[in-house]
């Protein structure tokens, strides 16, 4: 070990002695180096799979979400089809009739809906037809829009359960959250 | 600037991020030199600090700056990494600056030693580095941002999640530990 000088004693300072260490840098060709390594880890980082608790808790997630997808949309379907007709048919003391008075108010609209109303009141007794006798009792005495209004809420209930099944097989948020909040100070 | 570069990295322009670490990889690259004093280990930490930074900066909202968020994770990776390393210690130095071989304090050593300049330098590097790891992690920590790279109390005690008085506090004594470390040096 050299010996510091005697007389560089009463010269030199703890705070130069520091400022010393500011001159250990690395040179430019570690640095090539280090992008080259630090942009792999990066894409590794990327693509690696979430650990199995995380993908479990993802893959629940996904059923849970669809299941509740067809659950709603199964009830939406009771409470706007098969309830109108429920209510219409303990109305009336004779279900025939609610045929034949919806049967009139498609008459009455007849004119201003146009063939839409006019091909499902000739349609068979399958849902088409169900939906048709739906519609028309609503809309009795009322406009041509309440027509409207009530083709509009199905295509609603169509596409919520179209956008919920989407939601579920979105991955990137997943992976942005896995494993992060643990390792960041 | 930074918080410009962090809305397009949040806004999915992933390679902006780059920016961030061509601006500051060579300041976190220093600080966990210093805390580690192995190269291979400080290379390795750096790019930990980066992913880290990296797969955080989603849930940055800038109430601090990316400049103290940055340094913050390095200090806890090598705080995290000092602690499992236990008292293993694998010393690899890095290269000093050629600048630094003639410095005002080399040519002051170099005067009246009669040694060849690169032992001199050469064994301050030892001395130092050897000195710095003596200290806790913490008094480390306080002595490498303030003198080495010359942070403000302030920014130490936001980076390091303390108060300005502990930062004032720790300073003072890791600079009397030094001293006693380094005493052949100084007056």
């Amino acid at each position: 070990m050299a010996n510091p000088p005697e007389d560089s004693r009463h010269n030199i300072s703890l705070e130069d002695l520091l400022r010393f260490k500011r001159a250990e840098r690395p040179d430019q060709a570690f640095w090539e180096q280090f992008d080259q390594q630090l942009h792999q880890r990066m894409l590794q980082t990327l693509v690696r799979k979430d650990p199995w608790y995380v993908q479990l808790m993802h893959a629940l997630t996904g059923k849970i979400a669809q299941s509740t997808a067809v659950a709603g949309v199964a009830a939406a379907l009771a409470v706007g089809v098969l309830r109108p007709a429920f209510v219409a048919s303990n109305d009336s003391s004779q279900p025939g009739l609610v045929a034949q008075a919806s049967m009139n108010a498609g008459s009455e609209v007849d004119d201003h809906v146009g063939p839409a109303v006019a091909l499902m009141e000739t349609a068979p007794m399958t849902a088409e037809a169900d939906y048709s006798i739906d519609g028309l009792s609503v809309m009795a005495g009322a406009g041509p829009d309440a027509v409207m209004r009530d083709f509009g809420l199905d295509q609603i209930n169509v596409a919520s359960h179209d956008r919920s099944a989407y939601s579920a097989d979105i991955a990137f948020p997943g992976f942005a959250t896995a494993g992060v909040t643990s390792s960041v100070y | 600037m930074d918080w410009a570069v962090v809305l397009k990295v949040q806004a999915g322009n992933v390679g902006a991020f780059d920016q961030l670490v061509q601006k500051y990889r060579q300041q976190i690259f220093a600080v966990i030199y210093n805390m580690t004093s192995n190269r291979e280990d400080a290379s390795d930490l750096t790019q930990e600090t980066f992913i880290k930074a990296f797969q955080a900066i989603g849930r940055f909202r800038g109430k601090s700056s990316f400049f103290t968020w940055i340094y913050r994770i390095a200090v806890n990776t090598s705080m995290t990494f000092l602690k499992k390393r236990n008292r293993r210690r694998f010393i690899s130095y890095e290269n000093i600056d050629e600048e630094a071989s003639s410095s005002e304090i080399v040519e002051r050593l170099t005067a009246s030693n009669r040694s060849e300049k690169g032992a001199i330098v050469s064994e301050l590097q030892e001395r130092l580095n050897d000195a710095l790891q003596k200290l806790s992690p913490k008094h480390r920590t306080v002595i490498i941002l303030h003198e080495i790279e010359g942070l403000e109390h302030a920014e130490i005690a936001e980076i390091t999640q303390t108060s300005i008085g502990t930062v004032r506090s720790r300073l003072h004594y890791a600079k009397q530990q030094l001293q006693s470390f380094l005493q052949d040096y100084l007056a």
